[in-house]
């Protein structure tokens, strides 16, 4: 494939030079063997020229800046790396962070509901206590009153009965002799 | 008409003759210092910044260097290393001279054979240097190709020295006749444009605008071509087969 490429830019410039014939005629000045020498030796000058400016100046500054970019784009990279395990280390801090004081939270408030539970049993519980010993003290007042009031009753109508007694009858009786039958009536009025 | 070899004619502009060699300055020479002047301006002045993030002309440089680095390390792989500098002069040389011949009036010396031929010749001598220092002896192994019957190898042997010879030829011709054909063709086309004149010289004058892009094209692939092959002829020297 290379030498027909060659092969085929040779037979088209020589076309093109047959065309061309009186031109031709005076001869390919590409074949002027007077020309050969000059040309060489600028060739070799002018090669070695630019191999001094490329080698010695030209390529190793690109290869520097090259080198540097690299370097450069290097270390940001390694930094990015070094940044981003950070944010990863500090993210996953935080989580558990979070995490931690979630369950604290919870903590405290099932301690505080179980305390203020057990504060509102206890309350109810001594409330009704207090409240049972209030009651039970206020029904023996009752008990006691009324069983005052009751001890009162049976003189009170003794002396009635004897005031009556004495207003209708007109004798005088011994209070001894009507206690059964005034105590026999107040049992029966009290059942 | 205009003669269209008349482009390829060398004319001496100094006259400079040192002991006896011929060492006129011509317009090729002048094209060839233009070339080194142009290459090397364009890769230590855009490189002058020495930017991180590199300006238009920087990068345009920083491309090429790149390009030629792949071209070494892919074809010749890492042992090619050092010869980068010689590869990335030759590949800039041709490619500034071919471009600098695209200027009107300009000269293209890559168009002559003696100039491509030279070139052919210091890679071909310097790739077998090369390959013998590396292999000594053994480097003529290369001429026998590997997995043939030994019945087979007096006549392959001939064959593939004879290939190898033909390279520098190959080579030079290459360049010298896709440089020469072109600039020929757009002299021949641009003889017509007048000629012809307003009413049928747009066509020649159209061809021209073409092959002026094509030409762009094939002096940047000549110059690959011309160093892709002086890369692949390395690699044989270095790793034979």
């Amino acid at each position: 494939m290379r030498s027909s490429k060659g092969q085929w830019a040779l037979a088209l410039a020589v076309a093109l030079i047959v065309i061309a014939e009186p031109a031709f005629a005076q001869g390919l000045p590409q074949l002027d063997s007077r020309t050969f020498t000059p040309q060489v030796v600028w060739l070799v000058i002018a090669f070695v020229a630019l191999y001094l400016a490329m080698s010695k100046i030209a390529l190793p500054r690109i290869g520097e800046v090259l080198a540097e970019r690299q370097a450069k784009i290097d270390s940001l990279l390694k930094r990015a790396e070094g940044l981003k395990a950070e944010a990863e280390a500090v993210l996953m801090a935080y989580d558990k962070a979070i995490a931690k004081a979630r369950t604290e939270a919870q903590d405290v408030v099932r301690k505080t509901s179980d305390s203020a539970a057990k504060t509102a049993a206890d309350r109810h519980t001594e409330l009704g206590t207090r409240l049972g010993d209030e009651i039970k003290a206020a029904e023996a007042r009752v008990n006691d009153t009324k069983n005052k009031a009751l001890a009162t009753i049976a003189p009170a109508a003794t002396d009635i009965a004897l005031a009556v007694i004495e207003r209708l009858a007109g004798e005088k009786i011994d209070a001894q002799a009507l206690a059964p039958a005034i105590d026999a009536t107040l049992k029966e009025r009290r059942a | 008409m205009a003669n269209p070899l008349e482009q390829f004619a060398v004319n001496p502009l100094v006259e400079i003759p040192v002991a006896g060699i011929d060492a006129h300055f011509t317009n090729s020479a002048l094209f060839m210092v233009l070339a080194v002047i142009a290459a090397t301006v364009f890769f230590t002045a855009s490189m002058r910044g020495r930017a991180l993030v590199p300006t238009r002309w920087q990068s345009m440089a920083e491309i090429g260097y790149e390009f030629i680095v792949d071209m070494v390390r892919d074809n010749v792989g890492p042992e090619g290393r050092k010869y980068f500098p010689f590869i990335f002069t030759l590949f800039m040389f041709i490619l500034f001279g071919n471009l600098l011949g695209l200027i009107p009036y300009g000269f293209t010396f890559t168009s002559h054979i003696i100039v491509t031929f030279t070139m052919a010749i210091i890679v071909f001598i310097g790739v077998t240097l090369i390959g013998i220092a590396r292999h000594g002896l053994h480097f003529f192994s290369f001429f026998v190709p590997p997995g043939v019957p030994a019945v087979m190898t007096p006549l392959l042997v001939p064959i593939e020295v004879v290939s190898y010879l033909s390279r520098p030829v190959s080579l030079s011709i290459r360049l010298f006749a896709n440089m020469m054909s072109g600039h020929t063709m757009l002299k021949v086309f641009a003889g017509f444009i007048v000629p012809l004149g307003l009413l049928a010289g747009w066509a020649p004058l159209a061809v021209n605008v073409a092959l002026t892009g094509f030409e762009f094209m094939v002096a940047f692939l000549q110059a690959y071509v011309f160093t892709v092959l002086t890369c692949l002829y390395l690699s044989d020297a270095i790793h034979l087969h």
